[in-house]
């Protein structure tokens, strides 16, 4: 049999390099060859990423490549590991996020078979530098994720949702004056031209990812073929996948240096005044209810308790 | 039945059901859920519903209702009057003056209109009359209309550019900036012709006597300045960064729309015109896109994009002669087919082609539109020519169609100076938001 | 592209009536959006701060906009079809092929309202929200098959008008 697989990024993005494509032969080898993946590259089945989750339902596609951020009310559990300072890089949030994986699996009606997160996002600004809280002060700042926003606001900026295939442009005309980003958008989408800073830090999670078969699908295969499906979804696949981001978050934080970027690493001093501030609001937030039990349930199973 | 054939016999079917006067949006709607059914049963009413719903609700394509509307204030308020007769004020006494200033200000109207049609109409009906009274050439006088109406598609806003920019991913402000140094060209090009025309053939335009004064002109430009000023804050706007190409069009809209409100022209009637010319026009626009994107998904199934780019690579051809290709075969189906009918159906064949040999996709868009143009003025099946027949009752379409040919020759010189010289196109883009 | 008329259609006076409220609601909606916009605008420039979610409403407007101008634009023969074959055939063909291709057009707009209701039906629990404010997207599913169902049976008056042999 052959599985379809829709993805909205081309061939040659990182992250089908790292998994999907490896994922597809793993699938070949692991069943003998009797499941092919085949590939619907470039959003040839929707090119529009919140619409992957509703791809696979409708059947369109048996395995997609789905953010779930754009669906955060819907994937409440998941989206925890977007709050601030819960992890520091791709490969820490990927094992939280793995180690509480039934909980956060429970979310997706489908076969989870990637699991992975990005690293938490920089700051990068154009005509302001941001060493410190006042410098952020007044600052229009385009969150990923609108987990963030409480956190960025309680820093004292205000924020603004812009779809991020805009986001040079926005940081150029000064739509924001900041773009929080993880830090392999710099590369992605050439921020280091309309920007002149990067904070490495600033209040927010990284972005998850999750590779889904149809439910239905998996139910329908062999004995045997859901087994090699079990052992891939299982394999360190998708520690692989954090760690191209990893990687390529430190070559964009390279990159920007070379272009000549102020790459600005906050002071002790100043950082624990926003961590402060941030654990306030995280107080607050973590009473809130998160699917059938709360954030700061779910960020206990995390182990970030 | 194998995935290339069944693309082929899609494309077949789908020819005919357009012969058969079947609406395009719908045509495509139905041979790509037909089409998708044959290759994943699952996929075809999701995908049908989801494609009508992601189109709807598609941010950038907010901008088109927006535009349309900010086209139909101007002509409601009077601006597209006032910049009509500002060129005539200052064109009109030299030999063919009135056929420039037609062509003038179908180049002025366009740049706050995103339809050839609008433009086409609008300024048709107030230049014909004029052109009549001074014994102009019915060809001549029917064919600068026709002709200027097509700048409503190249000089931004554009309809055009904005299917080309949904359809290839590409961005829209940037589309737009590239077109309008081609369409200034062109409207420089077009008036070139006209001036040839008349120096062959005297009698096509007879001397109109001027008793303008220079201070009447000045009046008539000053008289324009409020759909000039429009023109530059929204444009403007654009290329400074001041806001999105979408916003742009809203906020133009809001102008045109103050403008109507403080010259007491939104009346009832003025507003059901308005704002039911800008429904059918959105109408138009969106139902083909949803056809497009059912269509096009089923191309997508079946691969043969992936077969179509291959065997181009196999030809060893290089981009600029795919590029080259392409754009007559273009000229050739646009002269029987309806130009965004044409656009939604040769780009997501042509795109997977032209990508991986390095061609410039805002260029190809440029070009792409001007072949659209040459289309929309081609006999048999010219829409403009249509339009300004529906004007000029009298003139039979036959001489409206042999009055277009200087023009035709004009796009076409456009378009071999822009593969030439790309960056008449691309420098704009390419400054305002890096290459 | 030109002002068909709806005289002759089967039940003319309904689907007019039906058309101007298309009309009202779809303008209501273009001056939403474009009001909208210019606030959103009004607050970046003037009030130095950004609305979060404003493209959401925006084009939630827009789809509200695109269903009445779907049925407003095929009551007033907006939707673009392409005129060659009435030079090439006979009028008793052209009445059978008229027959077919309205038939047909019904037939995928029904299609469409039985889909748009399907997916529609499932807001949230798969996803159908907007990406900032959260908004289901299942009303405005719903919104976009009556527009559908008004254009199919608009398909349908014509297809019994033409089998009437009223022509169009
Ligand atoms: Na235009
Ligand atoms: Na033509």
């Amino acid at each position: 049999d052959t599985l379809s697989m829709a993805y909205f990024m081309g061939t040659n993005h990182p992250m089908a390099k790292a998994f999907l494509t490896p994922f597809s032969e793993m699938v070949e080898t692991e069943t003998g060859g009797s499941l092919k993946v085949q590939h619907f590259p470039g959003g040839a089945l929707n090119a529009s990423p919140p619409a992957q989750y509703s791809v696979l339902l409708d059947g369109v596609a048996d395995v997609v490549f789905m953010l779930p951020n754009f669906s955060n009310r819907l994937f409440q559990k998941t989206s925890v590991i977007g709050l601030p300072n819960l992890c520091e890089t791709a490969e820490e949030c990927t094992n939280a996020v793995r180690s509480a994986r039934d909980e956060l699996e429970a979310e997706f009606k489908g076969k989870v078979l990637g699991f992975w997160t990005n690293s938490p996002p920089v700051l990068i600004t154009r005509d302001k530098a941001v060493r410190s809280v006042e410098d952020v002060k007044g600052m229009k700042i385009r969150v990923s994720d609108p987990t963030a926003i409480p956190f960025v606001e309680a820093l004292g900026a205000s924020t603004v949702a812009i779809p991020v295939t805009e986001v040079n442009q926005a940081l150029a005309n000064g739509i924001a004056d900041g773009v929080m980003i993880d830090p392999s958008g710099i590369l992605s989408f050439k921020l280091d031209e309309p920007g002149e800073f990067v904070t490495t830090w600033f209040p927010g999670g990284p972005s998850t990812f999750v590779v889904l078969m149809n439910q239905d699908v998996y139910d329908g295969l062999s004995d045997d073929e859901r087994a090699a499906i079990d052992k891939i979804a299982d394999s360190d696949l998708s520690m692989k996948a954090a760690k191209t981001y990893a990687a390529i978050g430190q070559k964009a934080l390279k990159h920007a240096t070379e272009k000549g970027l102020e790459v600005i690493t906050l002071s002790d001093d100043e950082r624990s005044k926003m961590d402060a501030i941030v654990a306030e609001v995280m107080e607050a937030v973590k009473a809130n209810p998160a699917g059938d039990t709360t954030i700061g349930d779910v960020i206990a199973k995390l182990g970030k308790d | 039945m194998d995935l290339i054939t069944l693309a082929i016999l899609g494309f077949v079917s789908l020819l005919i059901l357009l012969y058969l006067r079947m609406p395009v949006g719908i045509a495509m709607m139905l041979v790509g859920t037909v089409g998708i059914y044959m290759v994943r049963p699952a996929a075809a009413l999701p995908k049908l519903a989801g494609e009508i719903f992601s189109e709807a609700t598609s941010y950038p394509l907010t901008i088109i209702p927006l535009f349309v509307l900010m086209g139909n204030l101007a002509g409601v308020s009077g601006m597209s009057r006032e910049i009509y007769g500002a060129a005539h004020a200052w064109l009109g006494r030299f030999r063919g003056g009135l056929a420039s200033a037609a062509v003038v200000g179908c180049a002025g109207f366009s740049a706050l209109s995103g339809s050839s049609l609008a433009s086409a109409m609008t300024m048709g009906r107030v230049s014909l009359p004029e052109m009549k009274r001074f014994n102009y050439h019915d060809g001549l006088a029917t064919g600068a209309i026709a002709a200027g109406g097509t700048l409503g598609i190249l000089i931004p806003p554009s309809a055009g550019f904005v299917v080309y920019a949904i359809l290839t991913e590409e961005s829209i402000g940037r589309l737009f900036l590239a077109g309008v140094v081609p369409g200034l060209l062109l409207t420089l090009l077009f008036i070139a012709a006209i001036w040839i025309t008349v120096t062959l053939d005297r009698s096509k335009a007879p001397a109109t006597d001027d008793t303008m004064s220079a201070l009447e002109k000045w009046k008539a430009l000053w008289a324009s300045s409020t759909i000039v000023g429009i023109i530059f804050l929204t444009i403007g706007g654009i290329y400074t960064g001041v806001f999105s190409a979408t916003e742009a069009a809203g906020f133009g809209a809001f102008l045109a729309f103050l403008v109507t409100v403080y010259r007491r022209r939104m009346t009832r009637e003025n507003i059901v015109q308005v704002f039911g010319q800008t429904l059918r026009a959105t109408g138009t626009v969106y139902l083909i896109l949803f056809g497009a994107f059912v269509f096009k998904t089923f191309v997508g199934f079946t691969g043969v994009t992936y077969a179509l780019s291959l065997w181009v690579n196999e030809l060893g051809l290089t981009g600029t002669q795919v590029v080259i290709a392409f754009l007559l075969m273009f000229i050739i189906l646009g002269m029987f087919l309806d130009g965004f009918a044409m656009l939604v159906l040769t780009i997501p064949l042509v795109q997977p082609i032209l990508e991986p040999l390095g061609v410039d996709m805002i260029l190809f868009g440029v070009l792409a539109v001007i072949a659209l143009e040459m289309g929309l003025i081609s006999p048999p099946v010219g829409m403009n020519v249509f339009i300004v027949k529906s004007i000029a009752p009298d003139v039979p379409i036959n001489q409206i169609f042999r009055g277009i040919w200087p023009f035709w020759i004009a796009m076409f010189a456009t378009l071999i100076i822009l593969l030439v010289f790309p960056s008449l196109a691309l420098y704009l883009p390419n400054s305002m938001f890096g290459s | 592209m030109s002002g068909h008329d709806t005289e002759k259609l089967p039940l003319a006076g309904i689907m007019n009536k039906l058309g101007a409220i298309a009309c009202f609601i779809g303008g209501l909606g273009i001056f939403f959006m474009m009001v909208l916009t210019v606030v959103s605008v009004f607050w970046r420039y003037v009030l130095n701060d950004a609305l979060f979610g404003i493209e959401d409403l925006q084009v939630l407007g827009a789809s509200v906009v695109v269903a009445c101008a779907i049925f407003y634009g095929a009551l007033h023969g907006a939707h673009v079809t392409i005129e060659l074959i009435e030079r090439h055939v006979s009028a008793r063909f052209l009445r059978y092929s008229d027959i077919a291709v309205h038939f047909l057009s019904f037939a995928i707009l029904a299609t469409a309202v039985r889909a748009l209701v399907k997916k529609g039906g499932c807001g949230l629990e798969c996803g159908a929200i907007t990406s900032n404010l959260g908004i289901e997207h299942t009303p405005f599913y719903y919104i976009l098959a009556v527009a559908c169902a008004l254009t199919a049976l608009f398909f349908a008056l014509r297809t019994l008008q033409f089998l009437l042999g009223k022509g169009a």
